[in-house]
């Protein structure tokens, strides 16, 4: 049995891309009053008038420059203009000059920032560049940082934890160095020290985006926030735009409904989606799914990287296959989440019916996390449904169990009942799928224990068992009116199964 | 109406200097917003440059006293240093050979107008790019040879001239560099009007940690820092045709950028650091391959966005010599050297 739909908790965890992508999104933009302008009116009114009098490339060049640092492109535009005419010689850096002039001037079209994160090079060969560039820059944190993503991507989480290690002892509260600092431990699984990071860091009381995530780790290792009451304070003063406090409302928010404030969680949401990062859109949606009274624009679901709110959006009305794709964007986008993978591969065995397409978002998955259980469970159930019993097997009994993650330990009993069933040891088969149901149940998984049956049953009818009829109608009453929209899909794929095995045995 | 300072033509002044014709502010002209120049003739027929002081913008201020003063104190503070500078010998300072005061009878803004007589440049350094505003390498690391020499002559009377650019490094007989303009020029212990602003000289070839507003206390740091970088911002300049300033415009994120950047400048500089990287790497593709490794060095040392990390490795950590450029001054002339063929590649070594 696949397993993937993990939705029962989420947490506003910083997203990691990678730097350029990160500032590109408006992620970086540090809160507090703007500062004052430079004073320099003379110094660029001299060079506005050379270049009005001579007209040369020499004096052309000379005020794009200052156009830039002064932040007067607008006042630039001609010489600009004319430094990129092709029958003007000038260096490359003064006509790129010009024509980084025109772009913030509006004049030229700024790129968007891509939807799709797909990389030209292999990650190898990023980090092959990017480990040449720190060899003349040892002290660019950014890179370094940049660097810790790629090894994290394929799985070298030691590299990771190094580079990131010293990026983060070259800083003192740049946000794009802590935030992805905090998303790599938490995906190292030391959450405790993701917190110890922030609550050590001034920068922290300070930034709302620091704050949000502080309070987003310290619910993940499971300790008290201190950053509480101020980060309320820092929404009700309104010393910093919506922007700035969205994910940090949507922290706030999903403490208030873990305890149970209703009202609060609604308010705070709200404030989250007044102007979201793809990261709070998902948060909202998430809550949105299991509570009443959070709305979310579906609008919102256009803005650049909202990978993840759109797969449950698509997961929702069974597009599986859009769905899917945007998991698959997803893992390119940040090729640690784990969740991705899971729930792309899901998708393609319960939704799509698509072993080989589940194949190769494991794999993507697998990249970053090799031995994650709940991934490899994926892959054997893809190798079950494609016939490769034997590779299947070796595979599963190569998984490491984990002891304390009930979720994965009991779809993997129920896994080992598919492969028996396969094998054609119906009983064994059998015998595993009710002890996952009854352990599921045992462990108030009863997702699981749905999933489960529905996947005994699909066997039974596969195999010919006497008696599914019964089964099928009574999980048909039982399941027909559950909102899931997997459940629903299998329901709807047993119903047609028993109707052509049915036909088959009318007209041998 | 014409002001005092545009009635000097046709006048002969103290000294016996003629004045010939007004020059018509070129961008490659030396001097600010409050002068204005002269082609001017000497006793010996020699020709000159005379920068005389426009006091008619400082009487149309809102607070014309105060313009007046501390234009007035901006003045009698370069003429000052200029005759330090000449009593000193440094002869890579575009220094006043004559200053003087002459009255205008019938001026409608009282008639008295100041003057510094210079030596004649050919122009500043671009008027020695050619047609695609390129510069002949040898050329260049001349001039950055005799900018590093000028600014070591300053910093050795405890000037920092916080405005070395393109348009203030006059070119002589077609070879021969000097650094002009120390209208926005600071001595420690000294006080000028300008020394109050963040940034004294020209904001666009400014070193990234006074546009973010990040004022040391440390006057070498402050100060000589500032000096350090221009001249790094000066190399940038001969093999790109921008400063270095206008480079980390260019690659660093809007919002990363001191017009926009609400935070301190420490929570910025990684951002900065990674934009001044992409420069140098770029600036790299472009270096002749025989000066490629030096210069960048050089660049790297000189440029560096963390002012505490500025300057030759082996002067860093000593805080008197942390911003000597002494050592540069060997470097570029090692450098010009070779490019002007006069060295052979095997037997020099790098200084």
């Amino acid at each position: 049995m696949s397993l993937g739909i993990r939705d029962e908790e989420r947490r506003i965890i910083p997203r990691w891309r990678d730097s350029a992508t990160t500032s590109a999104l408006g992620e970086l933009s540090q809160p507090g009053s703007a500062p004052r302008p430079i004073l320099a009116a003379s110094d660029f009114e001299q060079k506005a008038l050379a270049w009005e009098r001579e007209q040369t490339p020499s004096s052309a060049a000379e005020l794009v420059g200052a156009a830039l640092v002064l932040g007067r492109e607008q006042d630039a535009i001609a010489a600009a203009q004319f430094l990129v005419r092709q029958e003007v010689t000038v260096t490359t850096t003064v006509r790129e000059v010009a024509q980084t002039v025109l772009l913030r001037a509006g004049e030229l079209t700024p790129p968007a920032v891509s939807e799709d994160p797909t990389w030209k090079e292999s990650a190898r060969s990023r980090i092959r560049h990017l480990r040449s560039r720190l060899h003349d820059e040892p002290r660019n944190a950014v890179l370094w940082t940049d660097l810790s993503r790629e090894y994290a991507s394929i799985g070298l989480s030691d590299q990771a934890s190094r580079a990131m290690e010293t990026a983060v002892a070259l800083v003192e509260g740049n946000r794009f160095v802590l935030r992805s600092a905090v998303r790599l431990w938490v995906h190292l699984h030391d959450p405790e020290r993701a917190h110890d990071l922030l609550r050590r860091r001034v920068a922290t009381q300070e930034d709302p985006w620091l704050t949000a995530a502080e309070i987003a780790v310290a619910s993940v290792a499971e300790r008290q926030s201190r950053l509480v009451k101020r980060a309320t304070q820092m929404i009700s003063n309104e010393l910093f735009d919506a922007r700035q406090t969205s994910e940090l409302a949507s922290a706030l928010a999903t403490l208030a409904m873990k305890d149970g404030s209703a009202k609060t969680a609604r308010r705070l949401f709200a404030h989250s989606l007044v102007s979201p990062t793809d990261n709070s859109l998902a948060q909202a949606t998430w809550a949105a799914r299991r509570f009443a009274g959070i709305s979310v624009d579906p609008s919102a679901l256009a803005l650049p990287r909202t990978f993840e709110a759109r797969a449950w959006q698509f997961f929702g009305v069974r597009e599986w296959f859009k769905s899917i794709r945007q998991c698959m964007l997803w893992i390119r986008d940040e090729p640690f989440a784990k969740r991705a993978a899971q729930m792309g591969s899901y998708m393609a065995l319960v939704g799509a019916n698509d072993p080989k397409l589940a194949e190769t978002l494991v794999k993507l998955g697998l990249r970053a996390h090799p031995s994650d259980p709940a991934l490899l469970n994926n892959l054997v159930v893809g190798l079950i449904e494609q016939g490769h019993l034997d590779e299947a097997e070796r595979l599963y009994h190569s998984i490491r169990r984990p002891v304390s993650d009930q979720e994965s330990e009991t779809t993997l009993v129920a896994t080992a009942g598919l492969l028996a069933f396969r094998r054609g040891n119906h009983d064994l088969g059998r015998k595993l799928y009710a002890d996952a149901i009854a352990a599921a149940i045992a462990a108030d998984l009863h997702r699981i224990a749905v999933i489960a049956e529905l996947y005994m049953i699909r066997e039974m009818i596969r195999a010919g068992e006497p008696g599914v009829a019964a089964t099928l109608t009574e999980a048909l009453q039982n399941y027909g009116k559950l909102p899931d929209a997997d459940v629903q899909e299998l329901l709807g794929r047993l119903r047609q199964d028993h109707n052509a095995k049915a036909l088959a045995s009318m007209h041998p | 109406m014409r002001t005092s300072a545009q009635m000097l033509e046709g006048l002969t002044l103290d000294g016996g200097w003629r004045v010939l014709s007004r020059i018509v502010p070129l961008s490659s002209a030396t001097g600010g917003t409050f002068s204005e120049g002269y082609l001017v003739r000497g006793p010996n027929n020699e020709q000159a440059f005379l920068k005389a002081l426009d006091y008619s913008g400082a009487l149309k201020s809102p607070d014309p006293a105060r313009a007046l003063q501390a234009l007035t104190e901006t003045y009698n503070f370069e003429r000052d240093l200029l005759h330090r500078c000449r009593a000193h010998g440094m002869d890579r300072i575009v220094v006043a050979i004559d200053d003087g005061t002459i009255r205008i009878n019938g001026a409608p803004d009282g008639g008295v107008v100041q003057y510094l007589v210079f030596e004649l440049a050919d122009g500043d350094v671009r008027s020695q790019a050619d047609t695609s505003q390129r510069f002949e390498r040898a050329f260049s690391l001349r001039a950055l040879h005799h900018v590093a020499t000028g600014m070591v002559q300053l910093h050795s009377d405890g000037i920092a001239h916080q405005d070395v650019k393109p348009s203030n490094v006059l070119v002589f007989r077609k070879k021969e560099s000097k650094i002009a303009d120390l209208g926005r020029a600071v001595r420690n212990g000294a006080a000028p009007p300008h020394s109050t602003q963040i940034v004294a000289g020209d904001p666009v070839y400014a070193p990234p940690e006074l546009l973010y507003r990040e004022v040391d206390p440390d006057w070498n740091r402050r100060r000589l820092g500032c000096d350090a970088y221009l001249l790094g911002s000066m190399v940038v300049f001969f093999f790109t045709g921008q400063g270095m300033t206008a480079l980390l415009a260019r690659d660093l994120h809007p919002s990363h950028g001191w017009l926009a950047w609400g935070g301190t400048y420490r929570d910025v500089l990684p951002h900065v650091r990674d934009a001044f990287g992409r420069v140098v790497n770029n600036l790299k593709l472009i270096l002749h391959p025989d000066d490629r490794d030096r210069i960048v060095s050089i660049v790297r040392e000189l440029c560096e966005p963390d002012p505490r990390l500025r300057g030759h490795p082996k002067d860093r950590n000593t805080p008197a010599l942390q911003y000597s450029l002494r050592r540069y001054i060997a470097r570029f002339d090692w450098l010009a050297r070779r490019a002007e063929g006069g060295l052979n590649r095997r037997l020099g070594a790098s200084p």
